[in-house]
Formats: C-alpha cells, sequence, structure tokens
C-alpha cells in the first residue's frame, strides 16, 4: 500500500513551496477547510489524515508503530519523502503539533517552518509543569470515549447499524465529518494525553509560531507560554479566539496571525 | 354528547393552550442557548432543576464547556465544537454535566448553529436529554460484550493450547513413522505403515488448522515481510498436492504471469496456506477435469505489484444460498457434504482471515455442477533487489559439479524449481517437454543421469524409459533414470521399476534426497563401483526383506529411554547433549573425510563411540567403519570417498532427525 494512500493524501499540483497541514485527535483533514484554501493561492497545499482517521487505510494501523507519536511523526515524513517535499511549512493542530515537532527533529533540513495551533507538550499535571489534567481525569476521558465510540451515539452509528462496508448508509443519519474507528481512535488518545515531549522542545532549531487561544480546555495558556519559552526563537501569538480549534472557530485571525509570521520571517531571510 | 366530541369542544375553546413561555420553561427536556465561545445566554428551567444551578450563576457567566466533567470537556473540545463548526449541527453527542451537588448527570445532548444572512455563526441552540437510565442500559449492554467477547478469546486460547500439546506427540508419531519407513520391513509392515502415515499426518492438518483458527481468534498472528519467489512457491504448493490429484486422475495445472517478477515481499508461508486450501479444497470437490492455479499481474505501479490469484476446479460446484455460508467457522456448504468429504471446515475461514491480514477479500463464483473459482487480489512489492535466504540444505555443494542431466518434464513450473537447484549443484543440463524428445536426446548422449516425469504429452515417463532400456547401446541401459511423481504408492506398485527406472524421487521434492540420490547413482556408474556403498543408499530399496533376515536396526533409543527411566524431562535433556555433540561433530567428520585424514576420523570416532553406543547406532558405526578402511586403503577414488562421505552424513542426519523430535517436546 502507497503511503498517499494509506494517509489519504491530498495534494496540491502545483509548483510553490509546501504547506502541510496535520489535524489532531478527534478530526480529520476536513478541519484545515476554513484554512487551507486561502494558502492554495501562493503554497502548494498538503492535506492528509492520521492512520485511523477520515479516509486513511484502517488495515495499516499497527498497534506497535503507533504506540508512541513517533510513528505519526515518521508518517509525515514518509509523506514529505514520496512527495519529494522540501523547505515545508508544517501546520499541526493540538497533538499534530508536538508530531510536527519530532518530525523536525528527526530531519531538520526538511522543514522551514512549524506553526503549532494549540499545542501542548503534556496534558498531566507535574509538579510546577500546569498541563491541565490529572492522571485521573485523562482515565476518565479514555473510559468515556466508549460512550460516544460505542454506545448509540452519532460517531459510530454506521458500524452499530451494521453497515460498516457502506459507510454512506449510515452517513445520512449521523454525522458525516471526522468519523474514526473506535478502537484506533481509543488508543490514539491515550498515546496522545499520556505523551510527555516537553524534553525535546529544547532540541528544535527551526523557526516556529505558537498560536494560543483564549480561555482553551485542553492546551491552557500556560502551556503556551511554556512552549513558547522552550522552543528557541519561537514567537506566540495570543488569539482573541476561544476553545481549542480557532482553525474552524476563527479561520480569518488563524489565517493573519500565520501570514504575518511567514511573511516578516521571509523578510528577515531576505535582509 | 360522545367524550371525543367534547374533548373537541373543549380543544376549540382553549383549555389545553399551553405558552411557549411555559412549553420552553417547563418542557422534559434541558435547552441551552450559547454564543459561538459557549457562553450560556438563555437557559430553561428544567436544566436548572437537573443540575442545581441558578439562573443568574449561568447567563453571561460560564461557558457550556465549564459544565461538564474534565473528561468530557476533552471530548466537548475534540469532537463535539469541531463538528458543530464543520457541518452546523451535531446529534446525539453522550457527555456528563457536574451538578452543583457535585453529582454527575449523564447526558445526551444535539446542537444546531443559527447563523445570520451571511453565514456566520450567531448562536448554537442544544436540546439536553437525561441519559441516566439509557447509560447504564448501554454500560450493561458494553460488558456483556466485553464478557462475551473475552469468553471467545479465551476459548479460542484453550484451543490453541490443546492443539499444540496434541501437536507434539503427533509430530513425534510422524518423524517416527518416517524413519520406520526407512528400516527394512515386510510388505504387511508396509501397508500398515502407509496407514499410520496417512492417518497421522491428516489428523497433524487437522490440529494445525484448529491452531492456527484459534491463534488468529485470539489475535496472535501477524505477517511477515520477506522476499520470496512467486514461481517457486506456487511449485511447492502443486507439487504437494500433486499425488491427490494423480490419484484422482484431475489434471492440475498452475499458470504463472511472465510479468510476475522473480522475487516479491509478502509472507510466504501465509499465502502458501491459502493457496494449498483453496487447492486442495478444489481437488477435494472435483471428482473429474481439472484443477487450475492462475497468477496473473493484473497492474503494476513503480514496484508494487497487483496481482490475481484465483484456483478454479470443475467440481461440484457450490449453490447460492450456500455462498455465503462457506466462510464460517465450522460450516460446511451442508451437512451432507461435510458427511461425505470430511475436515473441520476451518480452511476458508482461516484463509479468508488470513486474506483480511492482508487488507483483500476472496469472492467466489460457483455454478452447481460445473465447477467453482475462488479469486482475491494480492497488493504486492517486488522485492527483486533483495537476496533470498539461500534454502537450506545439507548438500556438500561442488560434489555433483560438472555432471550431465537431462531433465524431461513438461510442468513449467517443475522445470523452473529444479533447474534451479541443478544450477546451484554446479550441474550441466538440458530440459525436454515430452517422452519422445527425451529419448532423442538420450540418444545423442552424453548424460550421466536422467530425471523423468511419468505424466507428459506424447510419450509418457514409462513409455520414454522402456524405449531406452530397449536401445541397442549397453550404456544406456545402465543409465540412472529417476523418475518424478508425487506417489510414492506407484514406485510401491512395481509398475514404474518394470519400466526400468532406476529410482523415484516423491513431490515436493527434497532436495537433501534428490541431491543424495544423485551422488548415488552416478557413483554407481564409475568403474569398480565400491559394492558396500550401495547397500549404504539414501533411499534404501524398497524391495521387502523377509523379517527373518532383516539386518539389525540402524538404531534404537531404547539406550535413551533406559537412561532416563521414564522421566520424559531427562529424555528430552539427554537427547538434546546427544544432538549436540552430534551436530558438533558432523562437519569435522565430512572435513576429515574430504582432506582423507585417517588419524582425524580415528580420533573423531573414538569420541563418537559412547553415543554410538547408546543409540545403537549400527548403520552409523558400520559406515564409518568402511570410511577408515577406505581411507586406510590404497585404491580409494575421489568417487569412492565423496559416497562414503555422503553415507556417514546421512546417517548422521537420520539420527539428528531422531533426536529432535524428541529434543524439541516441550513439556
Amino acid at each position: 500500500m502507497g503511503v498517499l494512500t494509506r494517509n489519504n493524501v491530498k495534494v496540491q499540483d502545483q509548483d510553490a513551496q509546501p504547506m502541510l497541514f496535520a489535524h489532531g485527535f478527534g478530526c480529520d483533514q476536513n478541519m484545515w477547510r476554513f484554512v487551507a484554501p486561502d494558502f492554495a493561492r501562493d503554497y502548494r497545499t498538503i492535506l492528509f489524515d492520521h492512520v485511523g482517521a477520515g479516509g486513511s487505510e484502517l488495515s495499516a494501523y499497527n498497534r506497535t508503530k503507533y504506540g508512541t507519536l513517533r510513528g505519526y511523526a515518521d508518517d509525515v515524513l514518509e509523506i514529505c519523502r514520496e512527495l519529494h517535499l522540501e523547505q515545508v511549512v508544517f501546520v499541526g493542530h493540538s497533538v499534530s503539533a508536538m508530531i510536527g515537532v519530532l518530525a523536525a527533529l528527526e530531519e531538520p533540513e526538511r522543514f522551514s517552518r512549524l506553526v503549532l495551533v494549540g499545542p501542548s507538550p503534556c496534558y498531566i499535571n507535574d509538579g510546577e509543569y500546569p498541563g491541565g489534567f490529572t492522571p485521573m481525569d485523562i482515565e476518565q476521558m479514555l473510559e468515556s470515549l466508549d460512550d460516544n465510540y460505542l454506545g448509540w451515539s452519532s460517531t459510530m452509528a454506521p458500524m452499530i447499524m451494521g453497515n460498516p462496508d457502506r459507510p454512506e448508509l449510515g452517513a445520512e443519519l449521523t454525522n458525516s465529518f471526522c468519523r474514526t474507528h473506535p478502537e484506533i481512535a481509543k488508543h490514539f488518545a491515550r498515546v496522545t494525553f499520556l505523551s510527555d515531549n516537553r524534553a525535546d522542545l529544547p532540541k528544535v532549531r527551526t523557526p516556529s509560531l505558537v498560536l494560543q487561544c483564549s480561555n482553551d480546555p485542553i492546551a491552557a495558556h500556560a502551556v503556551g507560554e511554556y512552549v513558547h519559552r522552550h522552543l528557541a526563537g519561537s514567537e506566540l501569538v495570543l488569539m482573541k479566539a476561544t476553545g481549542h480549534c480557532p482553525n474552524l472557530s476563527a479561520p480569518a485571525e488563524t489565517i493573519a496571525a500565520m501570514r504575518a509570521f511567514l511573511g516578516v520571517r521571509a523578510n528577515r531571510v531576505a535582509s | 354528547m360522545s367524550r371525543v366530541d367534547e374533548e373537541r369542544t373543549s380543544f376549540e375553546e382553549g383549555q389545553f393552550e399551553e405558552s411557549a413561555e411555559e412549553l420552553y420553561e417547563h418542557a422534559p427536556c434541558g435547552y441551552i442557548s450559547t454564543r459561538p465561545d459557549g457562553l450560556i445566554i438563555k437557559v430553561n428551567q428544567t436544566f436548572l432543576d437537573w443540575t442545581g444551578y441558578q439562573r443568574e450563576e449561568l447567563l453571561g457567566r460560564k461557558r457550556f464547556y465549564e459544565l461538564l466533567t474534565m473528561a468530557g470537556r476533552i471530548y466537548h473540545e475534540t469532537h463535539y465544537a469541531p463538528l458543530l463548526q464543520m457541518q452546523g449541527f451535531v446529534r446525539e453527542i453522550a457527555l456528563e454535566l457536574v451538578c452543583t451537588d457535585r453529582r454527575t448527570l449523564p447526558i445526551l445532548l444535539n446542537s444546531v448553529q443559527k447563523k445570520d444572512a451571511a453565514g456566520t455563526p450567531l448562536y448554537h441552540r442544544t436540546t439536553i436529554f437525561n441519559a441516566t437510565d439509557r447509560k447504564l442500559y448501554e454500560r450493561e449492554l458494553l460488558l456483556a460484550r466485553k464478557k462475551a467477547e473475552q469468553v471467545a478469546q479465551s476459548k479460542a486460547i484453550l484451543l490453541a493450547t490443546i492443539s499444540h500439546e496434541i501437536r507434539n506427540p503427533l509430530n513425534a508419531i510422524t518423524a517416527a513413522t518416517r524413519l520406520l519407513g526407512m528400516t527394512a520391513l515386510s510388505e504387511k509392515q508396509e501397508k500398515y505403515l502407509r496407514i499410520l502415515a496417512t492417518s497421522s499426518s491428516s489428523l497433524l492438518d487437522l490440529v494445525n488448522d484448529i491452531l492456527d483458527w484459534s491463534k488468529i481468534e485470539a489475535g496472535k498472528i501477524s505477517l511477515e515481510q520477506r522476499p520470496f519467489d512467486p514461481r517457486e512457491l506456487l511449485s511447492g504448493i502443486v507439487n504437494g498436492l500433486a499425488a491427490r490429484a494423480e490419484e484422482k486422475k484431475l489434471l492440475l495445472h498452475a499458470n504463472l504471469d511472465e510479468k510476475l517478477p522473480a522475487r516479491l515481499l509478502g509472507d510466504p508461508v501465509k499465502l502458501g496456506q491459502i493457496l494449498t486450501n483453496l487447492t486442495s479444497n478444489a481437488i477435494k470437490f472435483t471428482e473429474s477435469g481439472s484443477v487450475t492455479l492462475t497468477l496473473a499481474v493484473r497492474a503494476q505501479h513503480d514496484d508494487e505489484f497487483t496481482v490475481d490469484v484465483r484456483v478454479s476446479d470443475t467440481g461440484i460446484g457450490i449453490s447460492p444460498d450456500q455462498l455465503a455460508a462457506i466462510f464460517e467457522e465450522y460450516t460446511q456448504a451442508s451437512y451432507d457434504i461435510g458427511m461425505k468429504y470430511g475436515g473441520t471446515g476451518l480452511g476458508l475461514s482461516i484463509s479468508r482471515k488470513l486474506l483480511e491480514l492482508h487488507g483483500s477479500k476472496m469472492s467466489v463464483e460457483s455454478v452447481v455442477g460445473q465447477g467453482s473459482s475462488f479469486s482475491f487480489e494480492l497488493r504486492l512489492k517486488t522485492g527483486e533487489n533483495l537476496p533470498i535466504e539461500a534454502p537450506r540444505s545439507a548438500a556438500p555443494e561442488q560434489a555433483l559439479r560438472g555432471l550431465r542431466v537431462l531433465l524431461a518434464e513438461d510442468s513449467e513450473v517443475n522445470t523452473y524449481v529444479l533447474t534451479r537447484w541443478l544450477e546451484r549443484w554446479g550441474i550441466a543440463f538440458d530440459t525436454v517437454q515430452n517422452g519422445r524428445m527425451a529419448v532423442e536426446q538420450v540418444r545423442k548422449g552424453g548424460y550421466d543421469l536422467v530425471l523423468m516425469d511419468l505424466h507428459m504429452p506424447e510419450l509418457n515417463g514409462y513409455e520414454a524409459t522402456r524405449t531406452i532400456r530397449q536401445l541397442p547401446d549397453e550404456r544406456l541401459r545402465q543409465l540412472p533414470i529417476i523418475a518424478i511423481s508425487a506417489s510414492a504408492r506407484i514406485w510401491q506398485q512395481g509398475s514404474v521399476r518394470a519400466s526400468g527406472f532406476t529410482d523415484f524421487i516423491g513431490k515436493p521434492f527434497d532436495t537433501d534426497v534428490l541431491y543424495r540420490m544423485m551422488a548415488l547413482h552416478t557413483s554407481r556408474e564409475l568403474p569398480n563401483p565400491p559394492e558396500p556403498l550401495v547397500q549404504e543408499p539414501a533411499h534404501r530399496p524398497p524391495e521387502p526383506i523377509a523379517s527373518s533376515t532383516a539386518p539389525a536396526p540402524d538404531f534404537s533409543l531404547a539406550g535413551l529411554e533406559q537412561r532416563a527411566a521414564g522421566d520424559p524431562q531427562v529424555r528430552a535433556a539427554l537427547a538434546r547433549l546427544t544432538l549436540h555433540e552430534l551436530e558438533q561433530t558432523r562437519p569435522a567428520l565430512r572435513s576429515a573425510l574430504a582432506a582423507g585424514a585417517a588419524d582425524k576420523l580415528e580420533r573423531l570416532c573414538q569420541e563418537l563411540e559412547g553415543t554410538l553406543r547408546l543409540l545403537d547406532a549400527n548403520a552409523l558405526t558400520a559406515a564409518l567403519r568402511r570410511a577408515k578402511s577406505l581411507l586406510a586403503s590404497r585404491q580409494r577414488t575421489h568417487a569412492r570417498v565423496q559416497a562414503v562421505t555422503l553415507a556417514v552424513d546421512w546417517e548422521m542426519e537420520t539420527l539428528i532427525e531422531a533426536l529432535a523430535s524428541i529434543a524439541n517436546q516441550d513439556f
């Protein structure tokens, strides 16, 4: 199975600097639908689904490989290699921010910029570090996923109604975006929320932008500050947008912040 | 006035009229409205009653997610909010509210986005259902499902364990049966031995099926990725099943696409299992006609090949209403079929699951009375530049170099595999596809040996050999001609020998046996053949020897049993030690013989003395004795030394094989 099929890669056919968008836990590449089109004017945009989400090949899932975020970072690098991407602007939301950090550490020369939307290197409180959640919160969240994935809930209705082969039969009745395989999603949730990448941040040399929302229940302001402090030469933008998904709730503000960062950097390089 | 009329009158008079306000506040579900950022701007009384909040604590002060458990907040942000923003509505998301008294309240919620004319979201409208009972019910269901899955899994594990336990002694039985077949037996004993061999091997097949299936069920099977040769894989399968096809007088074809690369990356063992299962089913359910295996390349992208695999037969077929059932575990198309043909009904289910691991699916087309065709698609990468692990061979690679062999075989696949080995051994060869060409070619002369398939077009192997033996040339009467046959029974029936064949090799080919047989029969042609060596053949001549004149057994495990005094662990440990010693000595013996080092050979024999006694290894002792006297004599030729080396090596291998089956039993 090719990498492009495996990750349901959608690539724009134009000769420009590549911009690779990576979605977070709980969704798929659809979550870039209000942001990516704007950049398609002057970048070669590439969208994909992590294995287990959206239109990816579920059969490619492997609990060992995807037992750490590094497995997902390897996929990002494989996509880059397959498409011969250089000077990549990597845009990662939520957990994919850290996936991008890992990829950039592995092959620094491949990435020109990192845009980290709502990043968190560690979701669990640890001494002075304010991750936002206790281990108990995370365990409860993992348990409660069954309520939506296996119970009578919209997200998983097609599986329950016995049409796993023909999801289109369930699509009319249910939430049609961001469907996900329940077992994979649960494992991804565990890997995401129990990851700790704080030690990786200081090693990053790629210029990066931290986009921090107000009132983000997943990655609080203090976490964004932490990421900014530990990423050498990073920029922090505190957005007016609230919640965890400014790419959906405030696409215009997100685009503007990204363009400011990318534009300024370009000028600096030129001067 | 009837009651219905009365009700209509009161409805018209507006007695049941309820204000919209009243309906909103006290509806049997919670209502809230929020700004796009989640801030609560309107809430109904039902919601307040459920949660214990005062209206003024919520309005303009709390965002909806703040009322959720921590777990719920994560789900809200990662699933609910993005979904709502992308599709404008959300249906039946399960969350938990935290009430003012810290109780949690399971809810289901539906939300819609209200937008202005420009499409900008103004606010979200949400209805909330109390899901307490429903959740309890769902939890029970989930628990029941989990339990059922666990039970099924532990049953599969139990089955796997039992099958494994059965397989160990069964392996020992089949190994011992094979060894017994190498000793001198009366005709009657041979008949019993055949029954023992077929029954134990079909029992082993059965147990292996159950073991495979239960391993898959218990989630303990994964795919390997290594380079393999698809032609060789197919040849192994076709040859392995050729005997059964021959017995039923069915034609077994293998069609291979020329575009198929020499190396593919995948799991040859599991693919082989699928193909063997489909092919043996096809043979089982076909009474006359043919069974055909086809591998065709459908597409190629860079180094990835899409291969269509198909097994079709001219058998009894499957009726449309039975088609769906055949992939189920333990199910055969019908009860009658199970009775008539036997089997566990696990084969297809295993194949289907193995294909699922490959991300593929089996399709079947069938017409009752005309035949069935099972097919699937595989996507495999080529391993063109990767070396295949060299096939295991105990044969010394160079000993047959320079030999000239004629191969008469009509099956392309067999020709391919055999010639690969001949090349490897440095043997010069010609190939022909039928008996008539074989006779012509042999007439031209120059061959040391002929490998001849029995079933060939134009002139079959029997006729060709008979013709060759009747030719005037004396040398051709002595020319070793080895029959290629799937069925050992055919050789034992005597018609093959009567046609003038020297020996036979069974399918699937055991290359070590082939090698030894070729060494044995070609050394016979040399001047002054060392007589005793011919009596020490790789393949013991199957002439029945009356039991009264039977020679001493080749070896015996009785001494080992005695030393172990009935303790299986001691027996296994002893076997392992002895095995180790033999394996250590084997290469040293080979090189001592090759170098003609009589003193070294003497020393090795002394070291082995204890082992030889323990195992009553008469055959090996005799072979070593001959080796010693040959090395001492002045008449030793390269060919004689080679022959005696092979004889010693063969006896070593026989012992090693016997010991291995004991040493590897687990407890």
